[in-house]
């Protein structure tokens, strides 16, 4: 039934960064917040509290507080909210193979291919729900297209059908009509600056759009128009699902965290360590290296390294790896660090010695790698440690020196 | 293995003078080896503040002593809070 008359939902969690930031902290629900965005002071999400105290999404901050005194300001933390995102598109992609991003909270999924699988509409709507923490308060829609069914998400709470879930709209085929034609031009996924012309010419509902000739439409707006165009005309926009790259990622917190390039430098010596030893990766070599780190207020810094030849031994890595590491300017002191191999592939072979020489420096690591997973097997993990500087010149004793697991 | 920091501190039980000088420790150690050791003299005193600036602000006064069997050993007193520590430094 999905399949005939609905085939594509759109899950969206409205507001996504305030959203997470108050399943944090439910104190503030019904209070007049907003999250300032990462990186210029502006408002970023505010909260429906705020909105009628003239705070909207863009603003200055300085101007969003003289509006609303009470008003609460949240730090950004983008870190978290790209992880609470990726989480949410993996539960989804357990329960549809096609699932497209489309920005942070939203997501696109194509049911017609499992639509059967489920007992009825709603138990599939329920399953989709699902998969977003509750405390998000996700809604879904459901349409013939991408445009309706985003729409649809937009709308779950104001209009529902009877017996459907409270944050679930169904828009059928056959409804289409009537349901986007009062649906106003603000919700459209175009510009802001073609919103606001529309707005200018007194063009405010789709409805109104809809009875524009389309040459003008495309002559007013070029490119944009035409795709309006085709939004408006009801052309299906497939779902894209995102491609699937095997990845391998570790990651280490820190309790204390790191402040010197050198202890970051040393962390993430072993971090590489830690993902070359990853089970998933053994036999492989890796084309893309991700380092990311991340401060105690949610800040990243990011860097993405292609390297010139596949591989994965620790110091050819290491090589590539320690000069981004070396010239970040990172957001402050560092309180996860992570390395994230991509491009994994089988490894056809690295062409070494044909025969090594052994040497005594050889045999007496080769006897200390035995007895170290000896240690390893009885304990159940290691017990030899290595020290390495973090910052010697300290004047503190304990952040001079720390202990790392020895390879 | 989570990196560990070496030379962390160890909390340790102090007697003080009425002036604050510290005049026996006990060393960390087996319990029977814990009898509180007298100090002889203060060999150097110096006092780290770091970090005031920050949300974890650290403050501590560091003593060298010589102690009645002999050894050397640092010790320093958390100014936030009063309690004593023995280090490595």
């Amino acid at each position: 039934m999905v399949a005939r008359c609905a085939s594509i939902g759109c899950l969206v969690v409205p507001r996504f960064p305030l959203a997470c930031e108050l399943a944090d902290r439910p104190e503030l629900w019904g209070r007049p917040v907003v999250v300032a965005h990462p990186d210029t002071p502006v408002v970023w999400s505010a909260s429906p509290a705020a909105v009628p105290e003239g705070v909207i999404e863009g603003q200055r901050l300085s101007e969003a507080m003289g509006r609303c005194p009470p008003l609460v300001v949240l730090d950004a933390r983008p870190a978290r909210y790209e992880a609470r995102d990726a989480a949410i598109l993996d539960a989804l992609e357990r329960v549809v193979p096609g699932v497209e991003p489309a920005g942070l909270g939203t997501a696109y999924v194509e049911l017609a291919s499992v639509a059967r699988c489920y007992r009825s509409p709603a138990a599939l709507h329920a399953a989709l729900l699902g998969c977003a923490p509750s405390e998000l308060r996700p809604r879904l829609g459901v349409g013939p297209t991408k445009f309706v069914a985003g729409l649809a998400a937009q709308a779950a709470v104001q209009g529902q059908r009877r017996n459907a879930a409270p944050n679930v709209r169904v828009v059928a085929q056959a409804e289409v009509a009537a349901f986007v034609t009062p649906v106003p031009v603000t919700a459209l996924p175009v510009e802001a600056e073609m919103i606001r012309r529309l707005r200018l010419v007194g063009i405010t509902t789709v409805g109104q759009l809809a009875a524009m000739p389309r040459h003008a439409l495309v002559a007013q707006f070029g490119p944009q128009g035409k795709r309006l165009v085709a939004l408006l005309d009801g052309a299906a926009e497939p779902v894209r699902p995102r491609p699937r790259e095997e990845r391998v990622r570790e990651r280490l917190a820190f309790p204390e965290p790191l402040t010197s390039r050198e202890s970051v430098l040393a962390a993430a010596r072993q971090v590489l360590r830690r993902v070359l030893r990853h089970p998933r990766q053994r036999g492989r070599v890796a084309r893309q290296l991700v380092v990311r780190a991340e401060t105690e207020q949610g800040k990243r810094w990011e860097s993405k390294v292609t390297l010139r030849h596949a591989r994965c031994d620790h110091e050819g890595l290491w090589v590539t790896l320690a000069p981004a590491l070396e010239r970040a300017s990172l957001p402050g002191p560092v309180s996860e660090l992570s390395i994230e191999l991509r491009g994994l592939r089988p490894s056809r072979g690295w062409q070494g010695e044909l025969l090594p020489t052994r040497n005594a420096s050889t045999e007496r690591r080769e006897r200390i790698e035995e007895g170290m997973r000896q240690l390893q097997a009885h304990y159940g993990r290691s017990q030899v440690g290595r020290m390495v500087p973090v910052e010697p010149w300290s004047r503190i004793p304990e952040r001079r020196w720390a202990l790392v697991e020895l390879e | 293995m989570t990196p560990r920091p070496l030379n962390a501190p160890v909390c340790i039980p102090v007697q003080v003078d009425p002036a604050g000088e510290p005049r026996s420790i006990g060393l960390p150690g087996p319990r029977d080896r814990r009898r509180p050791i007298p100090v002889t003299r203060v060999a150097e005193r110096w006092r780290i503040d770091e970090g005031w600036w920050g949300p974890n602000p650290l403050s501590r006064l560091y003593y060298r002593l010589v102690l009645a069997d002999g050894r050397l050993v640092t010790v320093y007193r958390d100014l936030d809070d009063g309690t004593w520590w023995a280090q490595r430094s």
